[in-house]
Order: structure tokens, then C-alpha cells, then sequence
């Protein structure tokens, strides 16, 4: 194995696993759509998935609160835990 | 481990099977779903996938947008074509150590040209590798068979050279330009980046290989294929289920029979229920198998120094909507090596008209990311892409733009600096992109791992039911 190409590669760390993250349908009320910036990669998968227009990402995601009818499609999406409802 | 008929009781019951060794697939990628597949085909095994998210495929699906088929990381490509490990592995003779898809419409369309280069927006094409060597210059076709006779089956021990300044002994820096701008497309890293028995292997494989193909419906025709087979073979897929934990067997009362205890936990649910298996293939990246595998199973440190200083590659892809009026009319991958970031594009809908909407088509980018700040890194793609092809701002619209990186990376790890499908622990073997076969790239990677970590695996599964 080529230890001297190890780091040669994409900065940006992989990180561990987020197991656990609460994913889905509310709880309580006042909960709502987040985004943890330190999960999301950006991929726009989530603006694929919704209808309302209530996602925009540049970089990275963010919800507009206003839009957003708590379908949660885009969370089913999102392939690395970055959308949560909580 | 389990006798193969033992304890009957109903709830060992898997349709009309009794009780047979489990052997669980972690992540159903396409890496996970075809280790499933074969070991589904068997009929030894029972076969169970586990999938974090609410979709199969991993990055070698698409998802549906306004009839535009947009690929979730693969390009809609497969490199080597027919000649491929991926090809000989889905559509190959079972007795071969395929898995005969064709059955369930899983084909291959090629592209209609081998490959094409923009140089000063003027566009060239070339029906084979033959016909790529007249644009440059004569040296270059003298000295391919010295690129073709180096010794490159396997890497080379304690290599420094990288791949650029070993290919410079040989090829001009125009030609040279143009390949990287092929690797940067295809695999995220220049050849720089790269040992030079990577870049060497990897450039004799595309140059013996095929023309790159399409698959028929785009990769999730090939997934659906997948899927289809497991179900027929009795294998179950479980999508929106996240493996927590992996704990020796005797962790559970009702594992005790089995080598591990693996806790799954539904998405939206608190708790995690436990499902034995005798052997797990995981497809979801080193870091992630070692952070759910119990400290009772030995790791050794060499292993995890390794994994945790490899550094997934990342990229950025965009998606462009464009009308059939554009000049460019093929499929082959189009490199433009005078750019800093973008690699090259491609059109598959040129051999699948159905990924776009009628009288529409789809084109794809792929570039690599030197640098963290993605935002920044977009722009410059975006802007470099309407400077490189003279017909795009006329005739495209920018459907979306896909990043790659972090813990949902253009590869787990990078190629040439793969890392060990085996990490130790009996009757767990990993596929993906993090572990490819030695030279091959994207999906045909993938595929050169696969029936190897299946082998051992069910080997694995053999011993340890007769013990």
C-alpha cells in the first residue's frame, strides 16, 4: 500500500458515524426541519426531493421556515444524517 | 455456529427455508446489493441488507427530476464496458461467477464514442484509443507500448514516484494533460496524487477495456436488477434501517447461536432490536464499521492508524439541462484538460435518450475538490465550465450541482491508497469504494472486490458451521 499517497488526497476528515440521531416525525410540538452544518455536504439531494421550495443550498443546506410543510421527504433523502426534525 | 438444520422452530422459519447460516449485507450500495446477490444465488445462505437510508443504490442510483434521471454520484457510466470486471460480474455466466442480470433487462449501451477532448472550444472524438493517439504528438504512440509492457499487475513496494512525474518519462505534457483530466473525471484525483503503479494499471485497463457503456434505464436499471434477484432468491432488503452496534453473538440470549449480534434500529425509532449473523460483508466505509464494532472484537492498531489517516475523496458534479439543438453530439466522455478543476463532461442521453425528458439531455460534470471550502470550489467549476464549452450558456440550464465529501465522499478512499477488505475479525469482510481492486476504478473497482469478499466470507460461514 502506498503509505506516501495517503494524504495526498481531498483535504476533509471523515468523521465517525452520527448513529443515533433522532430522524424522524415530531415529538412535540415546536419542533421543526434542521440542518447540523457539520453533517451536511451539500449533495442538493434534499432540494430534489422537495416540493415547496423550502430548501435552498449554496455550499450548504438551509430550510426556509416559512415554506416548509414538515413532509419530510427531503429528510429520507439526505444521505449523510444532516436533516433532522427536532 | 449453526448446523444448517437445527433447533426447528417456527420462528427460524425464512419463507419455505429452514434455519440457514445468516450472513448479514451492511449498506446497500451497488457493492452490498451484488455481495448480496451472490450469496442470495447460492441458495446456502440466508441473505438479509441493511440500509441506512430510505433508498438502494447508494451513489450508483439516480433520483427523478421533471424526467431528467440525475445520477446520485455515478455519472451513469461504466468505464471498461463489456470487457469490465462490473460487466463480467452482473451480466456474466453463473458458472463464470456472474450473476446472469440480463434475465431481469439489465443491459449495457455503449457510448457512441470511445472518448472525445475540447482544446480551444474545439471538440474532437474518437471511436478508440487508436484514434486518440493522432492528436498528439508522434512520441506518444512510440511510447505506448513501454507504458503497456510495465509491470503493474500489483503495486509497487515502497513506491515514491508519483504518477504524473513517471508518465512525463514517457509522454508529452500535453497527452499527459489529457489522461489526468480523465482521472480527474473519473475518479476525483489527479495523477499526482496517485503511485505510479496505479496510474500505470489503471491507464493499461482503459486502454484493453472497452468503450465506456451506459446501463439500460441508467444505474438504477442495474440496481432494480439487483433487486429483483435477491427478492427471488429469498434475500430481503431493509431500507431506512441503521445498524448500531456489532457485538460478538453471545451478547443476546437470542443471538447466542449465531458469531455476531448486530443491533438494527429502525429510522424514527428509539430502540435497537438485535439480529443474529454468522458473516457480515459491510459496504459503508471503514470508519463506519470500526465505530459500530465492539471492543471485544480485535482490531489491530495498524489497521485502525490506517483507516483513520485515509481521507475520503471528494468532488463536485454539476447537472445540465440542454436543449437538442447543442453541436456536441455523442456520449463518450469529453475530457477539457486546460482546466483547473473540471475533469470533463459527459451526455449519456446520446445512448439513453430515456434519462432526460424527450427532445431534451442531460449533461454531467465531474470535478475534483484540492480545496475544503466547497462554496468556493463550485463557483470556480461553474465558471471555468461557460468559459471551456462555447454552446453551454446558450443552449444549457444548470439543474443542480452535487458535492461529494465528508462521510458521503466520491470514494471512501482514495485510488491508489485502498484500504484492506479484511480488517482481522473473522467472518467480516468490507466492499465498496474503499477497498477496490488494485488499478480498476469507479464501479469496476467495486466489482474486482466483490466476489473475493464474498469467497472468503462464505468460506468463513463453511468452517465455522462445521467446527
Amino acid at each position: 500500500m502506498a503509505e506516501a499517497f495517503r494524504e495526498r488526497a481531498t483535504p476533509g476528515i471523515v468523521p465517525v458515524l452520527k448513529s443515533g440521531l433522532p430522524h424522524d416525525r415530531p415529538v412535540s410540538e415546536g419542533t421543526k426541519l434542521q440542518v447540523i452544518d457539520s453533517l451536511c455536504v451539500g449533495c442538493s439531494y434534499c432540494l430534489m426531493a422537495c416540493n415547496d421550495d423550502a430548501l435552498v443550498v449554496e455550499g450548504l443546506c438551509e430550510v426556509i421556515e416559512q415554506n416548509c410543510t414538515d413532509c419530510l421527504r427531503c429528510l429520507l433523502w439526505c444521505p449523510t444524517g444532516a436533516l433532522i426534525y427536532s | 455456529m449453526p448446523p444448517v438444520v437445527s433447533n426447528w422452530c417456527p420462528d427460524l422459519l425464512v419463507g419455505d427455508t429452514v434455519s440457514k447460516p445468516k450472513a448479514v449485507v451492511i449498506g446497500a450500495g451497488v457493492g452490498g446489493l451484488s455481495s448480496a446477490a451472490i450469496l442470495a444465488q447460492t441458495g446456502n445462505y440466508d441473505v438479509t441488507v441493511y440500509e441506512r437510508m430510505s433508498f438502494a443504490g447508494g451513489r450508483f442510483t439516480q433520483h427523478d427530476h421533471d424526467g431528467f434521471q440525475i445520477p446520485t454520484g455515478a455519472v451513469h457510466m461504466i468505464p471498461h464496458g463489456r470487457k469490465g470486471p462490473f460487466a463480467k460480474l452482473m451480466l456474466g455466466k453463473r458458472r463464470r461467477g456472474g450473476l446472469e442480470l440480463g434475465r431481469h433487462g439489465v443491459d449495457f449501451i455503449p457510448t457512441t464514442k470511445f472518448a472525445g477532448l475540447l482544446k480551444d472550444g474545439k471538440h474532437y472524438a474518437a471511436n478508440s484509443v487508436f484514434g486518440i493517439l493522432p492528436w498528439f504528438h508522434l512520441k506518444n504512440s512510440l511510447n505506448m507500448p513501454r507504458l503497456l509492457a510495465s509491470r503493474a499487475k500489483r503495486p509497487w513496494e515502497n513506491e515514491t514516484v508519483d504518477g504524473r512525474t513517471w508518465l512525463k518519462r514517457m509522454f508529452t505534457d500535453d497527452f499527459i494533460d489529457f489522461l489526468d483530466a480523465f482521472s480527474n473525471f473519473a475518479i476525483s484525483l489527479r495523477f499526482d496524487q496517485m503511485p505510479a503503479s496505479t496510474v500505470a494499471r489503471m491507464l493499461q485497463n482503459s486502454f484493453w477495456s472497452d468503450r465506456p457503456h451506459v446501463p439500460k434505464g441508467g444505474c438504477k436499471g442495474v440496481i432494480n436488477g439487483l433487486r429483483t434477484d435477491l427478492k427471488r432468491n429469498g434475500a430481503r432488503v431493509k431500507l431506512s434501517h441503521e445498524v448500531t452496534e456489532i457485538l460478538p453473538g453471545d451478547a443476546e440470549e437470542s443471538t447466542k447461536e449465531n458469531r455476531f449480534c448486530i443491533g438494527i434500529r429502525r429510522r424514527g425509532r428509539d430502540s435497537a432490536t438485535w439480529v443474529g449473523a454468522d458473516a457480515i460483508v459491510h459496504n459503508g466505509g471503514h470508519p463506519n464499521l470500526l465505530d459500530s464494532l465492539s471492543d471485544e472484537f480485535e482490531v489491530s492498531e495498524g489497521v485502525r492508524e490506517q483507516v483513520a489517516n485515509t481521507q475520503a475523496v471528494g468532488g463536485i458534479g454539476f447537472v445540465f439541462d440542454l436543449d437538442d439543438k447543442i453541436p456536441h453530439r455523442d456520449s463518450g466522455v469529453t475530457m477539457i484538460p486546460s482546466l483547473d478543476r473540471v475533469g470533463g463532461y459527459v451526455i449519456p442521453t446520446f445512448s439513453e435518450p430515456a434519462l432526460a425528458p424527450e427532445g431534451r439531455h442531460m449533461m454531467i460534470t465531474h470535478q475534483f475538490v484540492p480545496d475544503p471550502s466547497v462554496k468556493s470550489e463550485i463557483d470556480k467549476g461553474r465558471n471555468e465550465l461557460y468559459e471551456a464549452i462555447p454552446w453551454l450558456s446558450d443552449h444549457g440550464d444548470e439543474l443542480c450541482v452535487h458535492t461529494y465529501h465528508r462521510n458521503w465522499p466520491c470514494n471512501r478512499a482514495p485510488q491508489g491508497a485502498e484500504l484492506p477488505a479484511d480488517i482481522g475479525v473473522e467472518g467480516i469482510r468490507l466492499v465498496g469504494d474503499g477497498v477496490k481492486g488494485h488499478g480498476w476504478m469507479m464501479v469496476e473497482g467495486i466489482a474486482a472486490n466483490v466476489p473475493d469478499a464474498v469467497r472468503d466470507v462464505c468460506k468463513s460461514i463453511d468452517s465455522g458451521g462445521s467446527a
